[in-house]
This record gives structure tokens, sequence and C-alpha cells, in this order.
């Protein structure tokens, strides 16, 4: 046993000096080594209807769970794990019934009764039940179970750019 | 220790300093006066002059000389005077000294004029700072004390300014269109204008942009005439945000551009890099919109310009954030983080906007925060992942953030120490299209991690987390190597030829 332990370790040590210059192990990195395609694990999709979108100005976009991307009109179905996003910096609130409505104020704050991720200002984030927040939205994505209430109301986020002096 | 802002039980005359935050030192009278601007102390003197405090103004001849006033009502009003002036900076640390020893001073002199004019300065600092409640008991206290119509007006204003945002703006605006026809009749043109400036606010908060253009410009004509320099920065600045508003983004640049040239005081320099941060961020220029922010946080920060400085912080965050440099992100939000608990810890109340970003700061170094080195939760979700298929997450979490850093590909190859060649193969292999700046990162553990080998290279980086993600490996697997390897879907050698490189380290017994 010995003896092919002293065998093998100068062979694995051999085999490292020969491994990918990217410093992944032999003939394992997607990038350089192997030419044939690399399969991920990915995890099973299931379609559960979240919402319809109530009103859609131009930029309204639905980004469906593989990223295409369609443009969205007035009664579109909005499934679990899909966004939908304005390009032009719209806001939306998800009500009860996880319908989708868009909001004309882009700075809102709003209460979350239910799981549901938020792209807050340039971020994507999960935001927690019950946590107050302050949105200035261009993305809500509908969470696992869908319907979620944000109640809105409009305010003043940060001071204006006016000069406020007397 | 917090004192609450607003005890309406409270606001009897001798105790009426509750509604306003007492710093925790009290700053020395001769540091007060520091950088007080010459027009500053002119427009204090006509202040008091207005107000029917100052008759004779040769009393007052320079500001040296206001350390050594004896007459403790003079000096009271003064030090009011100079509080104001520095809510005029955004400096309200040193106002809310200046307030208190000013009401110190004047307090047990049973003059109610001089009193209901420092309770007039205090509700505008508060006014501006966005607490309504305490604004509107110090006005309401100051139209009981005094008796001239003036400061009565001047409380009226202060209490309308108080809501200017909020849903009942109508009632503010009649009410300030009062305020303009009694100026009008005293022939105070200055005030005036001063007002018309804030009327044009509240429209172009209503989307009635027209109506705040013809304000702007009635206001100017006046500050024309009356050669008021700092006031026609102060409307150029407005001018400005209205475009800004508007969405004409080229305007709003060259109206902010061409302030800054005109070389304003430091708050107004500062409030004109702001808002052309804003316009580049509205237009996505977000490198751009770093340096506007930097440029204002050079001023704010030395000069303890608070009111701006929170502003400054948040969105250099935010910005940073946006261009996937979520270390210095951290950085800049613990910064806001302390700039509001020194807020706290002077007494001043959270309101919307400091609780906003409260929150928000809150968020993000929770999601951010970091883990021991080998904390299994930057791993979450990987648990039944190849090592094949954990790299190609990995990798595509590093390029991510990479690219989104990095302004140029070469660049890009330089840092990683690869050719160009090989990066654009990893990009394809790793999906991250030509013209992308990178894909969507989920997990904010992983990300956090990843981030410890933005200085590290292509190969390094990859070596590394081999390692760490086989150690993780093996711990889920009871430290049995040959089960970790079938898991991992790599020979029973290749893992023998790690874990000796982990002995080697000093991570397995």
């Amino acid at each position: 046993m010995k003896n092919i332990n002293s065998l093998i370790i100068p062979l694995l040590f051999l085999l490292a000096a020969c491994s990918s210059p990217d410093g992944g192990l032999l003939s394992s990195d997607p990038g350089l080594r192997s030419s044939a395609p690399v399969s991920v694990a990915s995890a099973k999709t299931t379609y559960q209807l979240a919402g319809q979108i109530q009103s859609a100005p131009a930029g309204t976009q639905i980004v469906h769970a593989d990223s295409s991307v369609q443009t969205a009109v007035v009664g579109d179905d909005v499934y679990i794990n899909e966004s939908v996003k304005n390009t032009v910096g719209s806001a939306y609130k998800v009500d009860l019934n996880g319908n989708l409505i868009i909001e004309s104020d882009p700075t809102i704050a709003v209460t979350i009764t239910s799981p549901v991720s938020v792209d807050y200002y340039y971020h994507q984030d999960w935001v927690a039940v019950n946590q107050d927040m302050t949105v200035y939205t261009s993305q809500i994505r509908v969470g696992v179970n869908g319907s979620c209430t944000l109640t809105t109301k409009a305010t003043l986020v940060l001071r204006s750019g006016f000069n406020e002096n007397e | 220790m917090n004192r609450l802002l607003f005890q309406p039980q409270l606001h009897s005359l001798s105790n009426i300093t509750w509604l306003i935050p007492q710093p925790g030192l009290s700053i020395d009278e001769r540091v007060l006066v520091q950088n007080v601007e010459e027009f500053q102390f002119m427009d204090l003197l006509i202040d008091l002059t207005e107000s029917n405090l100052l008759k004779d103004d040769s009393l007052l001849p320079n500001l040296n000389d206001l350390t050594a006033l004896t007459d403790p009502l003079m000096k009271g009003l003064v030090l009011s005077g100079i509080g104001n002036i520095h809510s005029y900076f955004g400096n309200y640390a040193k106002s809310f000294s200046a307030f208190h020893q000013a009401l110190n001073t004047i307090q047990g002199h049973s003059d109610p004029e001089a009193l209901a004019f420092v309770y007039s300065s205090m509700s505008n600092l508060l006014r501006k700072l966005g607490h309504r409640e305490a604004t509107l008991v110090l006005a309401e206290e100051v139209i009981k004390l005094s008796k001239t119509e003036f400061m009565k007006w001047r409380a009226r204003v202060q209490r309308s300014l108080a809501g200017k945002y909020g849903n009942e703006w109508r009632k503010t605006v009649s009410e300030l269109r009062r305020a303009v026809r009694y100026y009008e009749s005293i022939h105070n043109a200055f005030r005036m204008a001063g007002i018309q400036r804030h009327l044009a606010h509240i429209y172009a908060r209503q989307n009635e942009y027209n109506t705040a253009e013809q304000l702007l410009d009635q206001a100017e004509n006046i500050a024309r005439q009356e050669n008021r320099i700092h006031f026609l920065h102060e409307i150029k600045n407005d001018r400005g945000y209205l475009h800004f508003l508007q969405k004409h983004n080229r305007a709003a640049r060259a109206t902010f551009s061409e302030l800054i040239r005109e070389a304003p005081i430091p708050y107004q320099e500062a409030l004109v890099y702001q808002n052309l941060g804003l316009v580049e961020i509205k237009e996505k220029n977000f490198r751009a919109a770093i340096a506007c922010f930097r440029k204002s946080l050079a001023i704010t920060e030395p000069n303890d310009m608070r009111e701006l400085l929170l502003e400054d912080y948040l969105r250099l965050a935010r910005c940073y954030r946006k261009i996937g440099d979520d270390c210095t992100g951290s950085l800049l939000y613990d910064k806001v983080y302390q700039t509001v608990l020194a807020d706290l810890e002077m007494g001043l109340p959270l309101n919307s906007s400091r609780k906003a970003a409260l929150d928000e700061t809150v968020r993000f170094l929770k999601a951010h925060c970091r883990l021991e080195a080998d904390d299994p939760r930057y791993f979450e979700g990987l648990e039944s992942s190849t090592l094949a298929e954990a790299r190609i997450l990995f990798q595509r979490t590093l390029l991510t953030l990479h690219l989104r850093q990095t302004e140029t590909l070469n660049a890009l190859a330089r840092k990683l120490r690869v050719t160009p060649r090989a990066l654009h193969g990893y990009r394809v292999r790793l999906g991250l299209q030509r013209n992308s700046k990178g894909g969507r990162i989920r997990n904010n553990h992983l990300t956090s991690y990843v981030e410890g080998f933005l200085h590290f290279s292509w190969k390094e980086a990859t070596t590394h987390f081999e390692d760490d993600f086989i150690r993780f490996a093996l711990g889920k697997q009871g430290f049995n190597k040959r089960k970790t390897a079938d898991h991992l879907g790599i020979s029973y050698p290749q893992i023998l030829l790690k874990t000796e490189r982990h002995q080697s380290k000093g991570y397995l017994s």
C-alpha cells in the first residue's frame, strides 16, 4: 500500500503540472479545455399565474423565465418567476390579487405583506414581510406565492434639488 | 441621550428648548463666526433691522466684534442670526448650538420680540430639515409672542412652507400668495421674491412647469434689480432642477455647469454638483455621477454640511452598487449609518427621508455582511452541484462583477492576467455575451464571497474557489473522500490531489 501511494502522489503532482493555465482541474474548465457542452442542473420551472398587466405605457416589457423579452400590453398574463419592467422607469405595485399596477409617481413608499422581490433603485433584493421600504422601482418580480399587497403613498424620499433656503 | 423633538405639553416659554436637538458639545462663539461670509452678516443686519430689533446698526460694526458684545439681548439676537447663517450653509450642528446659546442668553430678559426672532430662526431650520410638527409649534409661538406684523408674517410663511410638498399644497399656495401681497404692500421686494421661488418649487412638484418658470422669472427680475448675486445663483439652481424634473437633461446639465462657473458659495456649489450627479444617474452615466457626488462630498464633508452630506453618501453608495462595486458601496452605507446615528445622538429624530436612508442602509449591510471565510452560507444552493457546475456559477459571478467595474476588455484581460482571446472564450462559454455588462447575481452571500477575489488573477481565483468548494463538499459528506469525489463529479485521484493541497495549507488536520 505504501508503495502504491509513493507512485500515486508524484503522478498526481505531474498531472497538476500539466493542468490548465486557468487553474481549473484537468480539462474541467469549460472556458479553455473542452469544447463539449457542460450540462448545468437547473431547477424545474413551473408556470403559475401571478398576475395580469393592468396598464402598459410605452416601454413596458415582460421578461420571461428564459430571459426572452416581450412587449407588454394590457391583459397580458404574468407568471411567477417572470418580471415586468419598464425601460422608461415607471413604478409598479402588485395588488392583493397579484395584479401588477403601474404607478405614476416613481417614488413610492410601500408596505409589503407578502414576500416579493423588488428592484428598488438599481438594486434587486428580496423584501421581508411587513417591512416598510421605499421603492424607486423599474421592476417588481413576483415571489413564489404570487400575491402580495403593496400599499402606496406619495412621498418625497430625499431632499429635492431645489435650494430650500428661506 | 436622545430627546423627544415634539412634546406639545412642554411648549411653554421656559421649556421650548425641548423642540430643538441639543448638540453634544456647545460650540465656541469664535468657531461659530468662522467662515461667515460678509454678505451674510449684512443680511443678518438687514434681518434684525426689518424685524425692528436693531435701531442702530453701528452697534454691530463687524464680525470680529460679535464675541465681545456685552448686551445679552443683542448677543442672543446675533447668536440666533448666526444660527440662521449656519442653517443657510447646511451645518445644523453649529446652528443648533448657536440657537441654544441664543436662548440661554435671552431667556430671563422677558423680551418677547427677541424670543420670537430666535424661535422664527429655529423654525426655519427645522422646516428645512423636514420636521413639520416642530416647525408648526415654533411658528405658532412666534405668532403669539410677536406684536409686529412683519414677524407674524414670517412665521406664517414658515408654517406654510412646512407643508409645501404635502397633500395640502393648495392651502400652502394660497397662504404664500397672501404673504406675497403683504410684502408687496410694505415694498419688501426681496422677501416677495423668496416666496415666489418657493411657490415655483410647489408648482414644479405638481408638474405645472410653466407656472413654476414664470414665478422664477419674476423672482429673477427682482434679484437683478436688487443685485442679489447669491439669490440669482439659487434661482439658477432651481431652473436647472426644473429642467431635470421635465427630463430636459441637456438643458439641466448646461444650467448647472454654467452655475458652477459662476463660483457660487460652497453650499450652493455642493448642491449643484449633487444635481449634476442626478442628471448623470438619469442618463445612466454612473461613473460621471460618482465624479459629481465626490466633488460635492469634497465640500460637504470638511464643512460638516450635514444637510447635504447624507445625500452624498447615499447616492454614492447607490452608484457604486450600480457599477458592481459593492465593497465601496458598503463603506459608503456605513457612512450613511454613522451620519444618521450622529443625528440621533444629537437628539434629531428620524424623519421620513432619514428613515428611508437608514432602512436602505440596514437592508444592504444585512445582505452584504461579511461571513467567516469558511461559512457554508457562501455556497447556499450549491449543495447538490458538481464541481464543474459550481465553477461555472463562480466564474460567471466573478466575470459579471469584473465586467461591471472594468471599462475595456483589454484592461480586464490584463487585470485577470489572461489573453484577450482567452477572455473572449470565457465570456462565450459562460454566456456573458458581447455588449453584455454581465448577468444578474442572485446569491448575495456568494457575491460577497466572489468579491474577495476581484484582485486575484483568473487562475488564482479559480484555484482558491475549487479548494474552498471541495472543502465545503467534504464537510457535507462527512470527510469521506470517495463519496465527495463521486458527488462532485471528479475522480478519486483529483480529490486526493486537492486534499493534499489543503493539508499543505493546514486546512485539514
